[in-house]
C-alpha cells in the first residue's frame, strides 16, 4: 500500500502538481508568499521556513533585506543590498555537507552590475576550508560555484566552480542535485543553470565530514556573514533523502520557472 | 558602506545614540495581515560589527544613517576577505 502511495506521490511530483509540498521539502523560502515574511517598513526580520527545518531571521536593521519592492513576474522578492539571514540550529543542516543526497533549487537575480564579484546565496561554511559546510555562491561576472567543505585545510569533498554558466544581474533558476560522497567524482554534483547543465565536474572524491557545520546556515550569506548578497531571492528549496531525485529537481524546476517566469 | 572605529567603546556610543533615535528595540508585523508579531524575530540592534581577515572591525552603516548621525561615526573601511582556492 505504501509503495502505491509513494508511487502516486512520485507521479504527481514529476507532473509539476502539488511540487514542493509533495516532496516535504527542508527548505522553502517563498517571498510571494507574504504570511511568511515579518517586517516592518519593508525591513525583513524573518522569513518563515515552508519546509521542515528552522527559520530564517535578522535582528540587526542595517543586515535585514527588504520586501515589497521589487516583483519578478508580478511576484514579490525578497532584495539584498549586502544584507543576510541567518538560521540558529547549525546541526539542522549538517545533511548538506554529510554525505546525504539532496538536491537544491531557487529563483534568483545575484549582481546589480555586470560584474558584481562574490555574492553567496546560502552557505555555513565560511568559504574557508578549515571549516565544514557548504556553500552556494556566484564569483566574479559569471561564475556558478558549489562546494562542500570538511573541515581539513585545502581539501574539500566538492567543488564545482564553472565560469560563464551564471549570468550576473539576471534572473534565473539556480540548481543542483548532489551526492557528496558518491564514489565516482562526477557523480558528486550535476550543477544547472535554467535547464542548461553545468559541463564541468567536480573532481574531488574525499569522504565527506559527519561532524556539524562550523556555523549557522545563512541566506545572502556564506556563514559568518561572508559575502553577503546583492540581489534578490524569489524562492529557494532544498529537498533531501529519497525525494531528492533527478527527476524531482526536474519538476521543482519546472515549477519554479512556471511560477517566476524566467526561461 | 562599511565603517571602523577606534575603539569597540567608540563603536557602541555611536551605536547607542541611533538605536535610541531610530526606536530599537522593536516588534515587527506579518507582512500578510500587517499586524504587529511579538513573537516573531525583533529588530534589536542597528548594526554590528564583524571582523574581516585582517582581524579589522567594522560594520555596516547606511547612507542615510551616516549621514543623519555622522557625530562618532568611523572612518569608511573596505573590509578585505582572502579568497581561498584549492
Amino acid at each position: 500500500m505504501s509503495f502505491i502511495l509513494l508511487g502516486i506521490l512520485n507521479s504527481q511530483a514529476a507532473a509539476g502538481g502539488n511540487i514542493p509540498a509533495s516532496l516535504n521539502p527542508d527548505l522553502w523560502l517563498d517571498a510571494s508568499d507574504a504570511s511568511t515574511i515579518t517586517e516592518s517598513g519593508g525591513s525583513v526580520s524573518q522569513w518563515d521556513n515552508k519546509g521542515t527545518l528552522e527559520n530564517f531571521t535578522q535582528a540587526t536593521s542595517a543586515d535585514q533585506p527588504t520586501t515589497g519592492v521589487t516583483t519578478q513576474n508580478g511576484l514579490n522578492v525578497i532584495d539584498f543590498a549586502g544584507d543576510y539571514l541567518s538560521g540558529s540550529t547549525a546541526s539542522e543542516w549538517k545533511f548538506l555537507h554529510d554525505g546525504t543526497t539532496y538536491f537544491f533549487a531557487g529563483v534568483m537575480k545575484v549582481g546589480n552590475t555586470a560584474t558584481p564579484g562574490t555574492n553567496a546565496i546560502f552557505g555555513n561554511d565560511n568559504e574557508s576550508t578549515v571549516q565544514r559546510g557548504a556553500q552556494f555562491q556566484f564569483r566574479d561576472t559569471d561564475s556558478y560555484e558549489y562546494e562542500i567543505t570538511r573541515g581539513v585545510s585545502q581539501v574539500r569533498a566538492v567543488d564545482l566552480s564553472d565560469n560563464g554558466l551564471m549570468p550576473a544581474n539576471t534572473a534565473l533558476i539556480a540548481s543542483a542535485l548532489l551526492n557528496p560522497d558518491a564514489a565516482v567524482a562526477a557523480d558528486r554534483i550535476d550543477a544547472f543553470v535554467n535547464n542548461t547543465q553545468s559541463t564541468v565536474e567536480n573532481t574531488l572524491t574525499d569522504a565527506p565530514s559527519t561532524s556539524n557545520p562550523s556555523f549557522n546556515l545563512e541566506i545572502g550569506a556564506s556563514g559568518l556573514q561572508r559575502f553577503q548578497l546583492n540581489g534578490f531571492i524569489a524562492e529557494l528549496i532544498i529537498v533531501s533523502g529519497a525525494n531528492a531525485t533527478e527527476e524531482n529537481r526536474q519538476a521543482t524546476v519546472n515549477y519554479l520557472n512556471s511560477k517566476w517566469g524566467i526561461f | 558602506m562599511n565603517y571602523k572605529w577606534e575603539s569597540d567603546e567608540a563603536f557602541k556610543a555611536w551605536h547607542s545614540i541611533v538605536k535610541e533615535a531610530l526606536g530599537i528595540p522593536y516588534a515587527n508585523k506579518n507582512s500578510a495581515t500587517g499586524e504587529i508579531d511579538e513573537n516573531a524575530t525583533w529588530t534589536t540592534a542597528y548594526t554590528a560589527l564583524r571582523t574581516d581577515d585582517n582581524g579589522v572591525k567594522f560594520a555596516k552603516v547606511e547612507e542615510e544613517i551616516a549621514t543623519q548621525f555622522s557625530e562618532g561615526l568611523g572612518e569608511p573601511y573596505e573590509p578585505y576577505y582572502d579568497m581561498e582556492i584549492i
